[in-house]
C-alpha cells in the first residue's frame, strides 16, 4: 500500500491530523450532512470539534457571536489575583485552521424546526441536517425584584465570564479596608453548584492581603450546598471568621435587590447594605432554546439520556447547562463530556446506527487559595433509561487530608484547565513554551 | 521519513493492535465503544490522553502498566492518589482492560 491509498483510506490528507481516537475510520469519512452548532463555549466547542474528528466529512458551522470566549473556570482565580483575565480567553482557530469548522461570529436570533433552519441576528438563513444547542445559561431577569440589566452594571452576577466579573474586581479594588462584599447565591438548579463557595474563598484571599479588616457574608437561598463541609473547613482553616454564611432557614434568602442602595432584602424583611455586593441571580437557559422550542415550563431543557437529543423536537441536540441532566451538574467538565457523546450520537444517527452506549465523567475543583483545592468526581452511565452515578464511584475529597494533599489538588486543578481548555478550543490560555 | 506518514502508520498499527488484543480480551466492548470511554479521560488527561501541560500522559504506554495501574486505582491501593480512585471505581474491569488497551495503542507524544 502505498502512502495515497494510506491517506485515502483514513479519509483524506487535510483530516489526518484529526483522526485519532475518536475517529471513527473510513465509513465516517464519507458521511455527509449539515451540523449546526450555536455557541461555542465548552459544551459547542467540544461538539464542532469532536464531529469533525469523527466525520471529517461533515459540514459542521458554529455560531458565536464572541472572538475571544472568556471561561467562568478559573474567573474566580482571577478575583483572587491567582490569573490574569488574559489567560482565560480562548479563540477559535484551532476549529477553523485544523479541523476544518466553520466560524460564523453572530448571535443566532431563532430556530425554525420545522423547516430546519437557523436565523443569524445579520438575517442570513442557515439550513441544518441536525442542529446542537450549547448556548449555556441566560439570568432569569423577571425572578428576582429590582435586578434587571442595568442594575448589574453596577451589582455585577459576573456568572457569565469577562466584561461582568471585570466590574466585580474593579469594585473590590476600590473598596476601603474594612467594608463588607456580599454575595447572594440562588436556589437550585443553577450553573456551578460549588462556584459561589469557591468565589468567597477567592475574595477572601484577595482580602486577607490586602484589605485583612474586611468581611464576607453569603446570604443563600438554599440551606445547604455543594461540597459544604470541605468549603466551610477550608474557610476557616484558611480564612478564619472572615466567611459568614447565612442559609435559607436563618433568613438567607433574598427577594428584593435596591440598585440605589446596593442594599438587599430578605425573605423576612431584613436589609443588608454592602460596600460591595454580588448577586448570583436565578438562571434559565439560553434563550436560543426556547425559540427552538426545546426547554419545559422549568426554563430548561429535556433531553433523551442516550443521545441528549430533544424530548421535544426532532434533530435538535442540546449540551450543556442549558439541559436537564440530573444528577449531572452544570459544569464545563459536563459540557465536555456531554459534547463528545452528542457528537458520536450524530454521526451515528446520519449513519444510521445505533448510537453507542454514554459514558460521561465529571470534576469540579475548587480552588480555595494558591496552596488549597477540594474536587467532587462523579462517573455517570445510563441506567434503565436514566442518567445515573455508577455505585461507589465519585464523591468529595476526604475531609481529613493533610496540607500536601490539597496543594496537589491546587496543581490537577490547574493541570486540568489546561487540558479541558485545550481539548475545546486549542489552546491553555497561557502563552506555551515552544518545544 | 515525513512525518505525517509515520503518523498513519502509527494510527494503523494503533489499530491493528487494539483489534489483535482486543479480541484476546474477548469481552464485546467495539473499538468506537472504547474510544468513547478512553474519551472520558481527556478533559484531565489531554485530547487523546497526550498534552504536556496536563495530568501525565496516557497514550502509547503499555498495556499492562495501564491496567494494572487502573485496577490499583480502582481497589484504592495507590497511596496519596487525590482522585484516580473516586473515577476509576466508576468503571468496570471489562471497561478498564478496553482503555488500557485503548491508550496503549495510541502513539505516545505530546500535544
Ligand atoms: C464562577 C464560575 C466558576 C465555574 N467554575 C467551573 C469549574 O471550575 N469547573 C467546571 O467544570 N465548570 C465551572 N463552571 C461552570 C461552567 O462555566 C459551565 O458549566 C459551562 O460554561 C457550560 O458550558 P455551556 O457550553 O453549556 O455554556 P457556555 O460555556 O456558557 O457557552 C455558551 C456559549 O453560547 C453562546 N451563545 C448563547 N446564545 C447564543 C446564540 N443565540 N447564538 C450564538 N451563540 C450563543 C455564548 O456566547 C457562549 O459563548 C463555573 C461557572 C461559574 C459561573
Ligand atoms: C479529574 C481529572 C482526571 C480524570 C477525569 C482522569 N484522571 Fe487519571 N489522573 C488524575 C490525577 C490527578 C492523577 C494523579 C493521581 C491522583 O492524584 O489521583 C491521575 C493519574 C492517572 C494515572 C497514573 C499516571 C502515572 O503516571 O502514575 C493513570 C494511568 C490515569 N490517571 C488514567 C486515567 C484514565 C484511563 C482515565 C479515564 C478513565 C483518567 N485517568 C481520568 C486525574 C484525572
Amino acid at each position: 500500500m502505498n502512502r495515497r491509498k494510506l491517506l485515502q483510506l483514513l479519509g483524506a490528507g487535510g483530516a489526518l491530523a484529526a483522526a485519532g481516537p475518536l475517529a471513527s475510520g473510513v465509513v465516517a469519512a464519507r458521511t455527509r450532512g449539515r451540523v449546526v452548532v450555536i455557541g461555542g463555549g465548552f459544551g459547542g466547542a467540544t461538539t464542532a470539534k469532536y464531529l469533525k474528528r469523527m466525520a471529517p466529512g461533515l459540514q459542521v458551522t458554529l455560531v458565536e457571536p464572541a472572538s475571544q470566549f472568556y471561561t467562568c473556570p478559573f474567573s474566580n482565580l482571577y478575583l483572587g489575583g491567582m490569573r490574569d483575565m488574559q489567560y482565560i480567553a480562548h479563540g477559535y482557530d484551532e476549529l477553523r485552521n485544523r479541523y476544518g469548522v466553520e466560524v460564523i461570529h453572530q448571535l443566532a436570533e431563532d430556530v425554525d424546526a420545522g423547516s430546519h433552519s437557523v436565523r443569524l441576528a445579520g438575517g442570513e438563513e442557515l439550513g441544518y441536517d441536525r442542529l446542537v444547542l450549547s448556548p449555556g445559561i441566560d439570568i432569569d431577569w423577571d425572578a428576582l425584584e429590582g435586578y434587571d440589566e442595568e442594575v448589574a452594571q453596577d451589582i455585577p452576577h459576573a456568572w457569565k465570564a469577562g466584561e461582568q466579573t471585570r466590574i466585580l474586581r474593579q469594585q473590590l479594588e476600590a473598596m476601603e479596608d474594612g467594608g463588607t462584599f456580599i454575595l447572594t447565591a440562588p436556589e437550585n438548579p443553577f450553573r456551578c453548584p460549588p462556584g459561589p463557595y469557591e468565589r468567597v474563598a477567592q475574595i477572601a484571599h484577595y482580602f486577607s492581603r490586602h484589605k485583612p479588616r474586611s468581611k464576607i457574608l453569603v446570604l443563600d437561598a438554599k440551606d445547604g450546598f455543594s461540597k459544604q463541609g470541605l468549603f466551610m473547613d477550608g474557610w476557616n482553616t484558611i480564612y478564619g471568621d472572615m466567611i459568614e454564611w447565612v442559609g435559607r432557614s436563618d433568613d438567607g434568602g433574598i427577594v428584593r435587590v435596591d440598585g440605589r442602595e446596593r442594599a438587599v432584602e430578605t425573605e423576612f424583611g431584613e436589609i443588608h447594605h454592602a460596600d460591595v455586593l454580588n448577586v448570583v441571580p436565578p438562571q434559565k437557559a439560553g434563550f436560543i432554546a426556547d425559540r427552538a422550542g426545546v426547554t419545559d415550563a422549568s426554563g430548561w431543557v429535556p433531553v433523551k439520556p442516550e443521545t441528549f437529543e430533544s424530548r421535544e423536537v426532532d434533530d435538535i441536540y442540546v449540551v450543556g447547562d442549558a439541559t436537564i441532566a440530573a444528577p449531572m451538574p452544570k459544569s464545563g467538565f459536563c459540557a465536555n463530556a456531554q459534547g463528545r457523546v452528542v457528537a458520536a450520537a450524530i454521526v451515528a444517527s446520519l449513519e444510521d446506527r445505533e448510537p453507542l452506549a454514554p459514558a460521561w465523567t465529571n470534576t469540579c475543583y475548587s480552588v480555595l487559595a494558591p496552596d488549597y483545592a477540594v474536587s467532587v468526581a462523579g462517573v455517570y452511565r445510563l441506567v434503565d433509561g436514566e442518567i445515573a452515578e455508577v455505585e461507589g464511584s465519585g464523591g468529595l475529597s476526604p475531609a481529613d487530608a493533610d496540607a500536601d494533599f490539597r496543594r496537589r489538588e491546587v496543581e490537577y486543578a490547574i493541570r486540568w484547565y489546561n487540558a479541558i481548555a485545550m481539548d475545546a478550543w486549542g489552546t491553555t490560555g497561557l502563552p506555551r513554551a515552544l518545544s | 521519513m515525513p512525518d505525517s506518514w509515520k503518523f498513519v502508520g502509527a494510527v494503523l498499527t494503533a489499530g491493528l493492535l487494539f483489534t489483535s488484543v482486543h479480541s484476546h480480551a474477548g469481552d464485546g466492548i467495539s473499538y468506537q465503544q472504547a474510544s468513547l470511554l478512553a474519551a472520558t479521560c481527556f478533559a484531565c488527561h489531554g485530547t487523546d490522553g497526550r498534552m504536556a501541560e496536563g495530568i501525565d500522559p496516557l497514550a502509547g504506554r503499555s498495556y499492562q502498566a495501564l491496567r494494572a495501574t487502573l485496577m490499583a486505582f480502582r481497589d484504592d491501593q495507590i497511596p496519596n492518589a487525590t482522585v484516580m480512585n473516586r473515577i476509576a471505581a466508576g468503571y468496570s474491569e471489562e471497561e478498564i482492560d478496553a482503555i488500557a488497551t485503548y491508550f496503549s495503542g495510541l502513539p505516545a507524544g505530546r500535544e
